[in-house]
């Protein structure tokens, strides 16, 4: 493992609870590693735990199995890019990106052959003299990419460091960070608030809600299969009922669903269906036990993808995705709907 | 660089703030000494005789202090006549040459005033104002001028034009302009200005000296026989003195610049 | 507006040192007609009192302005340290402690570094009770002999915390992200202080200096309480000869004052081409300090 963290607490006053609290997290080598959470949620104040910016209350970080939490930042041989680049303006270009190498003691010919190679690497050859005031954004947070990756360290940090550049420039510099992935293989660490940026970026990511992990895991899989209600609201699904089951039929105080074959008769817990596996049926002739009617409430459309809400007369909202460039809707309209009983989630309540 | 040596930076900077304060205690003692011989390094005879000279009539410490204070007070006064319209250029406007102008206004900052003086002595003494008041207040405003006209003009700045316009649109008279906009922007830059002139002007010796020729006795004038060579405790003395006149002139203007900010709540 | 204040520095100020130049060229004597003459000046440069006063002033002012640089630097580098040790920035309180010494004039300052200094003074007091020496006299004398050890002394009390207040607000300007930065990527304090900070300061630190180095060889109090009888400091000098009594001498006097103007001119030439060819293209210009 290449960095493992035990037991951390972090607080900030004395007399409420921690603010961050990771009883385990571990990261392979050469991982390209997600943090998610909201703005807020600690996964910053993790971050800077673990490059030495911050000591925890309690607990230790682990880097390549070597207790480091009480070595200061500047000896743990780790790289971070941060979201606002944090180039030192008095200083060029390739004297920036050299900058880790000199503190290093590295003789100055050498720090710029590394340094012009992997300004390269990020299409940046040709501006080693420029200063970072005369860079754009996106061209000052590759700077500060090359910084951080020239140092070939044990663990580069990267904390939201596209949330501050435009959407076009931030789908370039993730594509960036997994070419660079790739090639180098460097063990990385992401914090990001962004949930398409995660699915895209991450091998395996972790959840953090209030400063404490909900569910760590392969995106995809924290998607389709996830373990914990708070997982799927995270990740976006809106559709989550509490009820019980029944013959066919999830039922909770105010709404009936009905759902053939669900094999989970009599228990009680939340429902999960994801936007995708709801289907509309266009055809009038269908009239099977299953299909529900309702009106569409809602109706917005984004890149090819429409996004409806449905509401059924018994008061029920439910959110769909539909990629069917046939369907001609509109607010008002009247549709009918299944659930299939396929890849349904549903998590049994825990015994309080 | 570990943080032990970056501790014995600390504790050797310290040290240092330290020493910039023992020669003033040191001054003090020695001003209440009667005699400090050899090798004592806190004086065993306590008398304040010096004190009792310097203060007292005969010697006439009063008499320069009260000087000090008039040649001051009018640099300061001629200084702002100057520098007010100056400022207010400066400060607000741009105008062809203005930076060239600026220069030439802080110039007197790098030139030490002996030099000018010696030379503008000759026409002084032509002109009847050598070992007057007037030749050496003239003299002082030298050296001063820049720094007022910096402290003002930086009032200037701030103040711009937008604060006395929006007063006017508002309805209200020159007067309460003045009173209520113009002067709260700039009274800061004119106390800064007017203290640092006063330090500068009390602390000048040389061209009191050249100027006033002997008749003109500023407090440094009067202390300087002593300090240079003189009878030790009487030199302390004085020296202590001239600090707390500049020390409390200090306080007296921040205070009443204080007061005068509290009352208008601003 | 601008033209009273002008006109009386162009009267005074200027006035004062052009009829300087003039008498120093014959053009304004006393007695006798003007004729434009280098007679003193070459009096000056043939003379070996001149050059001796001359490089002492300049020993003097630059071991003064490097000495306080110095001191400036190092006062500046322990603000850095207080300042990002905590959170709560407590580094203002000590600047403003540093400058203690800028309250005194000049006479003052002398006169405690001669009291504090003197061979009968304070210090040798101290170490003569602490046994570090045996005698009055083992202790160095250091005010008023001829190297100019105590007026370097005294510059350099009064002067370093002027450059201090010059440089302060450089550091202030120094931001947290930054360091962080530089603390990641392996830098201590100190290499933190060197590589961001510094740089940073490199201009109004030139500019600083070179205001310190005026003042230094031009000021006059300082090396009279000071300095011995030989050789003088240059403003002493002029001065002498000026009150000297002879008439027929104040040219000289006048041409010492047009020299050292002249040194301090040439001083600034070389502070502003230095500086503008430091020029890192987002700095301001030399003038905005």
């Amino acid at each position: 493992m290449e960095l493992s963290l035990k037991e951390l607490k972090k607080g900030f006053s004395p007399d409420q609870d921690f603010l961050l609290e990771i009883p385990e997290l571990t990261i392979r080598k050469g991982e390209l590693f997600g943090i998610i959470g909201q703005s807020g949620c600690g996964k910053t104040t993790l971050l800077r735990i673990i490059a030495g910016l911050l000591t925890p209350d309690k607990g230790k970080v682990f880097l390549q199995g070597k207790d480091v939490t009480s070595i200061p930042s500047e000896r743990r041989g780790i790289a971070m890019v941060f979201q606002q680049d944090r180039l030192f303006p008095y200083m060029n270009i390739i004297d920036n990106v050299a900058f880790g190498l000199k503190m290093k003691g590295i003789s100055k010919k050498e720090r710029y052959v590394r340094s012009s190679e992997f300004l390269s690497s990020l299409g940046l050859q040709g501006y080693e003299k420029r200063y970072p005031l005369e860079l754009s954004g996106g061209q000052r947070q590759r700077v500060s990419l090359a910084r951080a990756l020239v140092m070939n360290p044990s663990l580069v940090l990267m904390d939201e460091p596209f949330s501050a550049l435009d959407p076009n420039l931030r789908k370039e510099m993730r594509d960036l960070v997994l070419d660079l992935h790739e090639k180098y293989g460097m063990t990385t660490l992401f914090v990001t608030h962004d949930r398409e940026e995660a699915f895209y970026l991450f091998q395996r990511m972790a959840i953090i809600v209030n400063g404490r992990v909900t569910e760590k895991g392969i995106p995809r899989q924290l998607y389709e299969h996830p373990s914990k209600v708070e997982t799927a609201a995270f990740l976006g699904i809106e559709n989550i009922f509490q009820g019980t089951f029944y013959e066919d039929t999830f039922s909770s105080d105010k709404f009936l669903i009905p759902i053939k074959g669900f094999k989970k008769k009599g228990r009680t817990g939340y429902l999960i269906i994801r936007p995708e596996l709801i289907e509309l049926v266009n055809n009038p002739e269908e009239n099977a036990r299953d299909i529900m009617n309702g009106m569409i409430s809602q109706i917005s459309y984004s890149q090819g993808i429409l996004h409806l809400r449905i509401e059924t007369p018994g008061g029920v909202s439910f959110h769909l995705v539909d990629t069917d460039k046939q369907n001609d809707l509109h607010k008002g309209d009247p549709v009918r709907f299944r659930i299939p009983d396929r890849d349904i989630i549903f998590l049994p309540e825990e015994r309080g | 660089m570990d943080r032990p040596v970056e501790n014995l930076v600390l504790g050797l900077f310290y040290m240092i703030l330290m020493f910039s304060l023992l020669p003033i205690f040191f001054l003090i003692l020695l001003s209440f000494s009667g005699g400090w011989p050899w090798p004592e390094i806190f004086p065993s005879d306590l008398d304040p005789r010096a004190w009792k000279y310097v203060l007292g009539i005969s010697s006439g410490t009063w008499t320069s202090v009260w000087i000090s204070l008039k040649v001051a007070f009018f640099t300061v006064v001629i200084d702002l006549i100057l520098a007010i319209p100056a400022g207010n250029a400066l400060g607000r406007s741009g105008f062809p040459l203005k930076g060239l102008i600026e220069t030439i206004l802080m110039l007197p900052v790098l030139v030490p005033p002996i030099v000018v003086l010696m030379g503008l002595h000759r026409t002084f003494i032509r002109l009847g104002i050598t070992e007057t008041f007037t030749g050496v207040v003239l003299a002082h405003v030298i050296p001063t001028l820049p720094y007022m006209i910096r402290a003002v003009t930086i009032g200037f700045e701030k103040l711009g034009f937008q604060w006395e316009e929006q007063a006017r649109v508002l309805g209200a008279g020159w007067f309460r302009r003045l009173q209520h906009i113009t002067l709260p922007f700039l009274l800061p830059g004119i106390m800064a200005g007017s203290a640092l002139t006063i330090l500068i002007s009390m602390s000048q010796y040389v061209i009191t000296l050249l100027i006033g020729g002997g008749q003109v006795i500023t407090l440094t004038m009067r202390m300087f026989p002593y300090v240079n060579g003189g009878d030790q405790s009487t030199g302390a003395t004085y020296a202590v003195l001239f600090s707390l006149v500049a020390l409390l002139l200090l306080i007296l203007m921040d205070l009443s610049l204080n007061r005068l900010y509290r009352e208008k709540r601003l | 507006m601008v033209v009273p204040a002008l006109a009386s520095v162009v009267v005074l100020f200027f006035g004062g040192m052009y009829h300087g130049l003039l008498q120093s060229l014959g053009l304004a004597p006393l007695q006798g007609d003007p004729s434009f003459t280098f007679q003193y000046y070459s009096e000056l440069i043939h003379s070996q009192d001149f050059w001796r006063s001359f490089f002492l002033t300049l020993r003097i002012s630059i071991l003064s302005t490097t000495f306080s640089a110095g001191t400036a630097l190092f006062a500046l580098y322990s603000l850095f340290l207080i300042r990002t040790r905590s959170t709560r920035d407590r580094s203002v309180y000590f600047q403003r402690f540093f400058q203690i010494s800028m309250l005194f004039p000049y006479i003052v300052a002398a006169y405690m570094i001669f009291l504090m200094f003197v061979q009968s003074g304070w210090v040798a007091r101290v170490l003569f009770n602490m046994g570090l020496i045996s005698r009055m006299h083992s202790f160095p004398i250091i005010t008023n002999e001829s190297f100019g050890w105590g007026i370097i002394l005294a510059y350099v009390w009064k002067t370093s915390p002027f450059i201090v207040l010059l440089l302060y607000p450089v550091l202030l300007r120094v931001e947290k992200g930054w360091l962080e930065a530089a603390k990641v990527f392996g830098a201590c304090s100190f290499s933190a202080f060197r590589e961001i900070a510094l740089p940073m300061m490199k201009r109004p630190l030139m500019v600083a200096s070179f205001i310190v180095f005026a003042y230094t060889f031009g000021a006059f109090e300082v090396p009279f309480i000071l300095g011995v009888t030989y050789p003088k400091a240059l403003s002493v000098y002029s001065y002498q000869i000026y009150t000297s009594g002879d008439l027929s001498e104040q040219p000289l006097a006048m041409a010492i004052n047009i020299i050292i103007l002249l040194t301090i001119l040439m001083a600034g030439l070389i502070t502003f081409i230095t500086a503008s060819s430091n020029r890192n293209w987002m700095e301001t210009p030399w003038t905005d300090l």
